[in-house]
């Protein structure tokens, strides 16, 4: 059995009209089956670009190439759009920042989970119904036959967030592409649903794909990291790797910009002193 | 010294809904405190009510022993020249309509009397804005042609346009990128160490609040839940909560939510397989930053 | 120039650099709209029938020839004549000044008196602001003609009732709007920063309130003047506008309605001067909004960046790009 998951080459992103250097520019990776990698970076750093390419996602304006973009051993770019609709839909769960804008706030959450797998894997609707309650028991949520009844403002942050990840799983796919899943929720809810996808990723064997800003949680999830800056991949390590100590000025800066719990108080913190990786200048929208 | 005692705050309803209960908190001169908590716990709420922008529903707050709960007039203007506030968002607190000189201008105009664009106003804006960094280029741009560090540096000038002593900062480098809020934090330590101001630093970013404070309040459901030096803190939280929190927060290699499989399916990749771009990128790779054209005839 | 010294660098911080400096990028963000240009181009010459004013065409306007009366199009008038002879083309063009100005005026004087209230509403306490809105709701639930036919009722036909009737009849519709507007920046953070800063009333409902409400206000405005237009029309069409011998467009409507299988013309002509005024009108005042706002400025290249001693193209390309074109003029010797 193919042992890739995931394969990108020389993905290039551009808006399409300007002459502006492109967003992201000859990224290669790739996700094996069952792995869990991060993609770290910081603002304009194309991490975000990176991962709604890869799931023909891209707003309009934006246009994609590559040279290979294969996803389960189905080529993503030369394929039909319906064949790679149905492809994605059901073998890649996408989850994003902020779960709110995802989820329909005028729909009921069964409604929603039970229109999206029947829609997918044309299930009955008693049968989807009960897919969608052990999705949310997947997911650690607490009285699932109730939720389907509840509308997405009801629940809260951490819960969406599982919602949505429910919604994912349901059609068991081999890979969840998730996009700062966690920037919105406070830490002790970060913790739950960063437990949640490692259990998930152990059962199910399903690969995850975790894109942050936070390289320290990263570094506690991942089995292999992947940095960018400015469109480019500066390194792509393995986690010990990482924390014997990165080869790449940028990742190393990365890793000391951000103080934690056993930062020196008494000294200033390291900063991005080459100005080449300078982000305060505003980079180029 | 700022001191808050048996702070209530309670937001009018229907239904009325209490933020902050009973809350005492203190800020020394020369000190930086600290305030964490996750969202919800009625942090902000005690930023705004300490400076006057929420109305307290009981207790008093003190400032260099002057009594300021619930100020007006004379009492107000006094507050507003001694303590200052910097806001999360650096995009929402800055006039979409004003250039960034002018906004520094207006704040040393209210705080000295001159108006906007005399000599006075423009010789301390350029000093308040050199003093935290903004480049000069920078000045006559609108807020939304700056990046949030920029306009991050920006506000702090137009609190610091006050001579204020005390500066509240309500999570002013969440919207930040790492590197960008490494910077704010050391300019926020020297300004401190320079000007000996005091400070009181709320977020819920543990790590940087133990990082940049000498004393600690952690507040959860609109309660403050344990105090003390942040060493102390850090070292032996007493409360389950602080516990709680500490133990969610990543740190390099935790690997605290991951049972390493020995089972994994996938052999763990060898240390060749791995690649690192060169070390210097190629020419083309990273944009310089732009390089603001200056008058070059 | 004022007595501070440029910086070390070259950079400063001048007024009256800035000034300048925004004027221009004001003007070259309107320039950079092609339907800004064209509205103006329209409004040109539709200010220069209005300073012609119904005497600029002699008597061709209002001398009537019973004999040749309600033709349709031919070489003597290019547009036929109305029923009582008169040539259409001349008589249309000779009424843009009624048409335009006295909409105009009354649309203004309803811009005032609205931003006036709701500025007032929106500052006061709540159980002002609920009564007053109540009322603006009330008044507006009648529809502008209703409530400026009503006017019309207590002052009596003509010119003068017909203005004030619009006035009126448009006052709700700006106090609601300034209202919510003015509402909707009192609570943004900025407000709160510049209150904490210690801004004062006369500061914050200037540089504050006053520019960030400035824009939508003048699409509102021009938008509004577009709709007295045709509301002006209207009750010259009803017989409640001006009179004879004063005439506008509204008036000329009526009158060439009746006449329609004669000379269709006769109501067509006045009927596409409303339109096209109209629509010039609203969108000039859509590409003025556009140009008073920084926020938009580096969106579209100018169509006469190189032009306008500009060296370097004002487009979007690069973030600074606007910013930088300030600073590069006010540093010219």
């Amino acid at each position: 059995m193919n042992d890739v998951i995931l394969r990108v080459e020389d993905l290039t992103i551009s808006t399409s009209g300007r002459d502006d250097p492109p967003p992201v520019r000859g990224v290669d990776f790739t996700v094996r089956r069952g792995e869990i990698v991060g993609i770290v970076g910081e603002s304009g750093s194309g991490k975000t670009l990176t991962s709604l390419g890869i799931a023909r996602l891209l707003p309009h304006g934006l246009s994609l190439d590559a040279t290979t973009l294969e996803f389960d051993g189905h080529d993503l770019i030369g394929g039909s759009d319906r064949e790679l609709r149905r492809l994605l839909g059901t073998q890649m769960a996408m989850v994003f920042q902020d779960p709110m804008s995802s989820l329909n706030p005028a729909r009921k959450i069964g409604k929603q989970m039970v229109e999206a797998v029947r829609e997918h894997r044309g299930l009955s609707k008693s049968a989807a119904r009960e897919l969608a309650v052990r999705s949310l028991e997947d997911v650690y949520i607490t009285e699932p036959e109730k939720r389907l009844w509840q509308y997405p403002h009801e629940l809260s942050g951490g819960m969406r967030q599982r919602v949505m990840i429910a919604m994912g799983l349901m059609s068991e796919p081999s890979l969840i592409v998730a996009d700062e899943p966690t920037t919105a929720l406070d830490v002790t809810v970060q913790a739950q649903v960063m437990q949640l996808l490692c259990d998930l990723n152990d059962r199910s064997g399903s690969a995850v794909l975790l894109i942050s800003h936070n390289i320290s949680l990263l570094s506690e999830v991942c089995d292999r990291i992947i940095v960018m800056f400015r469109g480019r991949i500066v390194e792509d390590l393995t986690t010990s790797k990482l924390l014997a100590g990165p080869d790449h000025p940028y990742t190393q800066a990365l890793m000391r910009a951000v103080p934690d719990l056993a930062t020196d108080r008494t000294k200033a913190l390291e900063t991005i002193a080459d100005t080449e990786f300078d982000l305060e200048e505003p980079a180029r929208a | 010294m700022l001191e808050l005692k048996a702070i209530d705050v309670t937001y009018p309803g229907p239904p009325p809904f209490t933020a902050v209960r009973h809350v005492d908190l203190t800020v020394a001169s020369g000190t930086t405190v600290g305030l964490v908590g996750e969202s919800g716990s009625g942090k902000s709420t005690i930023a705004r009510a300490a400076i006057g922008l929420t109305p307290v529903t009981s207790g008093t707050v003190t400032l260099d022993g002057k009594d300021v709960t619930n100020p007006r007039g004379r009492t107000l203007r006094e507050l507003r020249r001694t303590a200052q506030l910097v806001f999360q968002d650096p995009y929402a607190s800055l006039n979409p309509r004003m250039e960034i000189a002018m906004a520094v201008q207006e704040a040393v105009s209210v705080a000295s009397g001159e108006r906007i664009g005399s000599a006075h106003c423009v010789r301390r804006a350029t000093e308040l804005l050199d003093r935290t960094g903004v480049p000069r280029a920078a000045m006559i741009r609108y807020p939304h042609q700056l990046s949030g560090g920029q306009l991050q540096r920006v506000s702090i000038a137009r609190a610091l346009a006050t001579e204020a002593t005390m500066l509240i900062l309500d999570e002013v480098t969440a919207s930040l990128d790492v590197s960008v809020q490494a910077r704010i934090l050391n300019l926020l330590r020297e300004l401190q160490r320079d000007l000996d101001i005091s400070m009181l630093y709320i977020s819920h970013d543990l790590s940087v609040v133990r990082y940049l404070t000498d004393h600690l309040y952690v507040m959860r459901h609109g309660e403050i839940v344990e105090e003390g030096s942040s060493d102390v803190v850090f070292g032996s939280p007493q409360h389950e909560y602080t516990r709680t929190l500490l133990a969610a927060v990543p740190t390099m290699g935790g690997n605290r939510w991951r049972s390493r499989r020995e089972h994994a399916s996938v052999p763990p990749l060898s240390e060749e397989a791995e690649r690192a771009a060169p070390v210097t990128p190629p020419a083309d790779s990273v944009e310089a930053p732009t390089p603001v054209p200056r008058g070059t005839r | 120039m004022t007595d501070v010294h440029p910086d070390h660098d070259g950079t400063d911080v001048r007024g009256d650099q800035r000034r300048r400096g925004t004027t221009r990028q004001m003007v070259r963000a309107f320039l950079s709209s092609p339907t800004g240009i064209l509205s103006g181009l329209v409004l040109a010459a539709l200010a220069v029938l209005v300073v012609m004013g119904p005497n600029g065409f002699g008597s061709a306007a209002v001398v009537s020839d019973l004999g040749r009366a309600s033709e349709g199009p031919s070489e003597d008038f290019v547009a036929g004549t109305d029923a009582l002879g008169r040539d259409i083309l001349t008589r249309t063009l000779a009424a843009t000044r009624t048409s335009i100005l006295y909409a105009t005026l009354a649309v203004l004087i309803a811009m005032v008196a609205g931003a006036l209230i709701g500025g007032l509403l929106a500052a006061a306490g709540p159980r002002v602001r609920r009564i007053g809105g109540g009322v603006i709701d009330t008044m507006m639930g009648f529809g502008d003609i209703l409530l400026a036919v009503v006017v019309i009722a207590i002052v009596g036909v003509g010119s003068q009732g017909a203005i004030l009737a619009i006035a009126v009849a448009f006052t709700p519709n700006f106090a609601r709007f300034t209202y919510s507007l003015v509402d909707s920046v009192m609570v943004r953070d900025y407000m709160a920063a510049a209150k904490v800063i210690g801004v004062g009333r006369s500061g914050i409902s200037r540089r504050y309130v006053g520019r960030n409400v400035a824009d939508s206000m003048a699409i509102v405005t021009f938008t509004a003047i577009a709709e007295g237009i045709m509301a002006m029309s209207a009750l010259s069409f009803l017989g409640l506008g001006v009179q004879s011998p004063t005439f506008d467009w509204g008036q000329m409507l009526t009158d060439g309605v009746r006449n329609f299988y004669l000379n269709p013309y006769a109501a067509l002509v006045p009927a596409a001067l409303i339109l096209v005024t109209g629509l010039a009108v609203g969108l000039f005042g859509d590409a003025l909004a556009r140009a008073v706002n920084p926020v938009l400025w580096s969106e579209r290249p100018s169509l006469f960046a190189g032009r306008l001693g500009g060296r370097r193209p004002l487009v979007g390309k690069d973030v600074m790009g606007p910013g930088a074109a300030v600073e590069t003029e006010g540093n010219r010797p």
